[in-house]
């Protein structure tokens, strides 16, 4: 039984150090695909999230540096609504900006009744930035093409979605197409629409329009022309037409431009509250972020237990008396007892 | 210390089984619905042939020149994989099976805990979560035994059903347990070497694991097991040639479950080689290479038939293939997966764990390589001998096929146990070895501690994405 206790409290040691890496929200992606693009003077880059615990006391924004100027990051954190009071600020300093792909923190005085309420933040700069954060967008991705190496010339571009062969594997892999992506350079926020249009390659139908701005900037990111979905995609053959803005090019390689397209469902988990520009709506999508309230061991096993149900306990009590039993094998055998 | 007999072995026997299934049952408990690498895939084959559909002779897709209609147009790729395994099924069927476990495995949260997977929850068909994949790729005789066994919950609820099908493989990690209390003690003359290596076998955490998920390499770890048993009493003279054609036979039906076990018929031949007489060894030696080219032939056909993804497209595949599998990134892999990795091995330990677990199994290694050289009391050399080929033969393997995950080496697991048990307690005196034995169990049940509390229920109870 001591053997067994011993062990028990190995466990609970193992268990209780992971107080301290627990977000209370965290969008977490094994792959980041998409970055939002820098972030423009006047045309702040937010999220918003309901917090689990008290105590939100840091904010952890993913920021891949994409090229330029390193600036210092400013933070506003708003109560209730993306227009709602600013009940914290925070500031990251060019130099402390992550020099890879990372995580930037933004710390401030913990909020000690911010259990169950809801927050939004936005990330502000003087300037174009130098870094961009990450960004989810909800659906199923299937990366057509991804990130080039140049900008592709022309206001116009034209290309196909094909399915294999003529390519090495299909372009469109999954029905319920709802979304593209593409990679665009340098969309100013006063400098018109972006439009796609997409037709069937064989009949040359228009199945689908959409159209991004003006008032939403994009520079090094992705643009994402969101449509009705178009249930019958699965290895078929669509063509596309984008219109650029002024100043605006697509990221691409001797392909083609790059794009990411999006099928399926759009269902995320309820405490993420979806990301804003300049105070505005961008739906379906989120900054890839984490929030920090409170590491107590309460937190830690309400958590548990509100996961984890019954199934832990019992698996606890069989695995306390499973150590019983087997230190019982290391005593002597039963002929030098007798 | 002598060996473990009489009743003090009946009594070890009862106190192993009472404590693996403890042990078993508790990662029973612990591990989320569709936490198990690759569980959807492997019950939806299992479930449809339940239904009993025969896993053999579907209707292959149409697509292509000359083909009426590109079906990959209609349905999705592994809903037409499934149509090309199964005899019989529908495509309605196939893609109502994958929804109702889609929507399990929603309703359990498997999105917010695979973070590959990513957090979007409704999805309408296998190929949502991963482009390209099946199960049914992979031979039929894990499934049909699973299949006979899930048959009783057919109309059951696809939760009930992974729960059942959860249940086989806890009877299998205790049946493996028992095999291998039994070959400790046919490889060991000494009471706390074979305890030794049968806890390190039944405790090793992501073994035990093993016993609570749905995966074809649950049946070829205790088929390892088995094999190893018959082969090691043959060449420890306690059976007679019969014996390794019963294992022949098990290799034979260990290749239509998993293709690792192929490692298998390398210790078979062995036993066969050197298991006999002297006077007969050369005969022996050469009916060996014969058969073994012989099976060889017959499985890369059988692979060849059944669309195996086993088999590489041409050489340059192969060799590509083995560059993969040779690489220190893929061997990385394989010892990080097989140490411990969670949540479909999107997460892992930090890597100091891996140095010190690395640092501890290259020792026990070492330590037992040198037995097969210099006397060890207690020891059968040549029963180590075969762990260590088997241990050999399966990390060949694995990197023959390109693609380090842990899994693969389950095959080799009972070899793995006795060899770590050899290397870390048989050093020892006799007199000393009691005293070692509650030291190593003491580190294994820590090891446990840390891999279940400190890795796996954190992470998959713990640490969500949104």
């Amino acid at each position: 039984m001591l053997r067994a206790l011993v062990i028990a409290v190995v466990a609970l040691l193992a268990l209780f150090s992971w107080r301290e890496d627990l977000p209370d929200v965290e969008i977490r992606l094994a792959e980041r695909t998409t970055q939002a693009g820098r972030i423009f003077g006047g045309y702040p880059l937010g999220q918003g999230f309901t917090c689990e615990h008290d105590g939100l006391h840091a904010l952890d924004v993913a920021l891949a540096p994409i090229g330029g100027a390193a600036l210092p990051l400013e933070l506003e954190l708003r109560r209730g609504a993306a227009d709602g009071e600013v009940v914290r600020r925070a500031s990251v300093a060019a130099e402390a900006l992550p020099a890879s792909d990372g995580w930037a923190r933004f710390e401030f005085e913990p909020i000690e009744d911010s259990g169950g309420e809801r927050f939004f933040f936005a990330l502000s700069a003087s300037d174009r930035t130098g870094h961009s954060p990450w960004l989810r967008f909800r659906g199923v991705p299937y990366v057509v093409r991804p990130w080039g190496d140049r900008a592709l010339e022309g206001s116009v571009i034209e290309g196909e979605l094909l399915p294999a062969p003529p390519r090495p594997r299909t372009d469109l892999h999954h029905g319920d197409l709802h979304t593209l992506a593409f990679a665009m350079n340098y969309m100013h926020p006063e400098a018109g629409a972006a439009k796609l249009e997409l037709f069937d390659a064989q009949s040359g139908e228009v199945l689908r329009t959409a159209s991004i701005g003006p008032g939403l900037p994009c520079d090094t990111g992705w643009v994402f022309f969101r449509f009705e979905t178009l249930a019958d995609t699965r290895w078929r053959a669509l063509r596309f037409r984008v219109e650029l803005p002024t100043g605006a090019s697509l990221i691409g390689n001797a392909e083609g431009p790059s794009i990411v397209a999006y099928h399926g469902g759009s269902k995320v988990p309820e405490d993420v509250l979806g990301a804003t520009c300049a105070g505005a709506e961008l739906p379906q999508r989120d900054l890839v972020f984490r929030a920090w309230s409170s590491d107590s061991r309460s937190a830690l096993l309400g958590r548990l237990a509100e996961r984890g149900g019954e199934r832990i306990l019992w698996a606890a009590i069989a695995w306390f008396l499973a150590i019983v039993v087997a230190a019982r094998l290391l005593g002597r055998p039963v002929e030098e007892r007798e | 210390m002598g060996a473990l007999e009489g009743a003090d072995r009946r009594r070890v026997t009862r106190l192993v089984l009472v404590a693996a299934l403890l042990h078993g049952l508790a990662y029973l408990f612990a591990v989320a619905p569709w936490m198990g690498e690759d569980e959807p895939w492997h019950l939806e084959y299992a479930s449809h042939v339940a239904e009993l559909h025969r896993p053999w002779g579907g209707k292959a897709a149409q697509y292509g020149a000359g083909a009426e209609v590109d079906e990959r147009r209609l349905w999705p790729t592994s809903q037409l994989q499934v149509r090309r395994r199964m005899a019989g099924t529908s495509e309605e069927e196939i893609a109502a099976r994958q929804r109702e476990i889609l929507a399990s495995m929603a309703e359990h949260e498997y999105f917010r805990r695979v973070d590959w997977a990513g957090a979007v929850s409704d999805r309408t068909d296998f190929d949502q979560v991963e482009e390209f994949f099946t199960a049914t790729s992979q031979p039929p005789g894990y499934y049909s035994v699973l299949g006979a066994w899930l048959f009783p919950v057919r109309h059951a609820s696809i939760e009930t059903q992974l729960v059942w099908a959860r249940c086989l493989s806890l009877l299998l990690y205790l049946a493996s347990v028992w095999v291998v209390l039994q070959l400790a003690c046919c490889a060991f003359s000494d009471r706390s070497l074979a305890i030794g290596a049968t806890l390190a076998f039944a405790w090793f955490p992501m073994n035990a694991r093993l016993g609570a998920v749905v995966n074809n390499d649950v049946l070829a770890r205790t088929l390892g097991a088995v094999v190893l048993l018959l082969c090691a009493k043959r060449l420890a003279g306690e059976a007679s040639r019969r014996t390794l054609v019963l294992a022949a036979a098990l290799v034979a039906l260990g290749l239509l479950v998993k293709s690792t076990v192929m490692s298998l018929a390398g210790v078979v031949a062995i036993a066969w080689m050197f298991g006999g007489e002297r006077s007969a060894r050369w005969r022996n030696v050469l009916l060996g290479v014969v058969a073994g080219a012989a099976v060889i032939g017959a499985v890369l056909w059988l692979w060849h038939v059944q669309h195996s993804p086993v088999l590489p497209r041409n050489v340059d595949a192969f060799l590509a293939r083995v560059q993969r599998g040779a690489s220190l990134e893929t061997l990385g892999e394989l010892w990080r997966t097989f140490v411990g990795g969670f949540n479909w091995y999107s997460r892992e330990f930090s890597p100091t764990t891996y140095a010190v677990a690395g640092v501890l199994a290259g020792v026990a290694l070492l330590s037992a390589f040198s037995a097969l050289f210099h006397t060890r009391r207690g020891v059968s050399r040549p029963v180590l001998g075969l762990c260590f080929a088997l241990l050999g033969l399966q990390v060949l393997l694995v990197v023959l096929r390109g693609e380090g995950q842990g899994r693969y080496l389950m095959p080799a697991m009972a070899a793995l146990a006795l060899v770590f048990a050899t290397g870390l307690l048989a050093p020892l005196s006799n007199f000393r070895r009691p005293a070692g034995l509650k030291l190593f169990a003491m580190l294994l049940f820590a090891y446990d501690a840390l891999f279940l509390w400190g890795g796996l229920v954190p992470n998959e109870c713990l640490l969500w994405g949104s």
